[in-house]
């Protein structure tokens, strides 16, 4: 073993992590793994950081298998054909959005529909990404983007799905809801609008609730409140008091 | 709900499954979990298992097989190659624990159900005994480290996020996170490697 090994330069360590990336064009590359056997030291400092990025992935992954395995010792969950499971989720998406205004009901009164706006919207926290089959694999996929916050890429993923499925609640209701996440109300209405007019939808009510945080962002309060309404959520009622004050 | 989600593909190619598993794609890997371990668990408890062994064997074979795959030395064809691909390495691995010197102290081998399989697919390319050993001082190390340093490192060496992703979302400029990676590496390497 290397009797000192922390001594690499900041650029040599870049280099090593590009090449374990594979990261680097061809000539570098070449140039790279010339030097791998003329020197013996890079060639040690490589083995070491191959080595500790290994470690790295997986402790990681070590952390995560409690997890998958309470997954896999729970009830297996469909996407396809479990409407119950939706109805669960809408609820727990409602009780997320409920708990998580609760710390706001006693603050100041916000003055502007941005402001009520940005103390209300909470982005639906998504559904669980256990995959029954491969054929959920992209809607999955871009469900992982839409938890992480990544709206603009989840959106890109299922715009297409949507494209062989144009009138998928759960693909326009995310899609929506992501659209709204990600700043852009105007395609989060566009969205939006057919979920809740599709009254077999467990999407329904959530919908009707986005589409109200989507024009109260948009600046139009009639069709806010209108929206908000339908939804008969608690939470409509009292975005309704706080803009009326 | 009212149709199907997806009805236009049915099934991941092998480049795409072998390409999510190496860049540690959760959903991928939550699924190798949740759609094989059952079939383990069943094999374990009909041969004198626990509960609680079917999940150590089970989670044993599968950080096996993904880094087997990660390392190429596994090129699976398609999604069932890898579900028999850790079945067949769980089995082994509970077949060597039965004949084990440990295991024949508690009971007599003819009690056992017959299960038998072939000896040599147990893949472990370079895993040398040294290898294994200073990679698992290195995990105990990295566990060790700091929370802000372990955070960025899982979400460059784990996550795969580039660079400029991390930067933004740990709210640095982008040559502080450079500098703070090299860092946290070079505490990792004191840790693991002194």
């Amino acid at each position: 073993m290397n009797p000192n090994p922390t001594n690499i330069s900041q650029k040599d360590f870049e280099l090593i992590d590009r090449y374990i990336n594979n990261d680097l064009s061809e000539n570098e590359k070449i140039d790279f793994e010339n030097r791998l056997n003329s020197d013996s030291k890079f060639k040690q400092h490589f083995k070491e950081q191959l080595l500790l990025s290994q470690a790295i992935e997986e402790q990681v992954l070590t952390g995560k298998l409690n997890e998958f395995h309470k997954e896999a010792t729970t009830k297996v969950i469909s996407i396809n054909n479990n409407s119950s499971f939706y109805r669960k989720l809408a609820v727990a998406a409602s009780i997320a959005i409920l708990i998580g205004i609760g710390g706001f009901l006693f603050l100041n009164k916000p003055t502007n529909n941005e402001k009520v706006f940005a103390t209300y919207f909470k982005p639906d926290p998504g559904l669980a990404t256990t995959m029954g089959t491969t054929t959920q694999f992209e809607f999955l996929d871009a469900m992982v983007d839409y938890k992480q916050g990544n709206y603009a890429k989840a959106i890109k993923k299922w715009e297409p799905i949507l494209k062989y499925n144009p009138t998928n609640d759960s693909l326009n209701y995310f899609i929506g809801v992501a659209y709204l996440a990600d700043e852009n109300e105007k395609s989060a209405i566009k969205h939006l609008i057919p979920v809740t007019k599709n009254s077999n939808s467990v999407f329904v009510k959530d919908a009707y609730f986005y589409l109200g945080l989507a024009y109260l962002k948009s600046g139009n309060l009639e069709l806010a409140k209108k929206n908000l309404i339908f939804s008969e959520e608690n939470v409509g009622k009292q975005i309704i008091a706080d803009l009326e004050n | 709900m009212q149709k199907d989600i997806i009805s236009h593909k049915t099934k991941l190619s092998q480049e795409q499954i072998v390409s999510a598993i190496k860049n540690n794609n959760e959903v991928v890997l939550k699924s190798l979990y949740t759609n094989n371990y059952h079939k383990i668990e069943y094999l374990v408890l009909n041969n004198n298992g626990s509960l609680e062994q079917a999940k150590d064997i089970f989670q044993e074979a599968y950080i096996a097989v993904w880094k087997n795959i990660k390392n190429n030395s596994f090129i699976p064809k398609n999604e069932s190659a890898i579900s028999g691909y850790l079945y067949t390495i769980a089995k082994n691995k509970w077949m060597d624990y039965l004949r084990s010197s440990e295991y024949k102290k508690k009971v007599s081998l003819t009690t056992m159900n017959h299960i038998h399989e072939k000896e040599d697919s147990t893949i472990f390319s370079e895993n040398s005994k040294e290898h294994d050993q200073k990679l698992s001082i290195a995990m105990k190390a990295f566990k060790n480290l700091g929370n802000p340093c372990k955070e960025l490192l899982t979400k460059f060496y784990f996550e795969k996020k580039s660079m400029n992703i991390i930067a933004e979302e740990l709210s640095l400029d982008a040559a502080s996170t450079r500098n703070k990676k090299y860092r946290c590496m070079q505490k990792l390497r004191e840790l693991a490697l002194n």
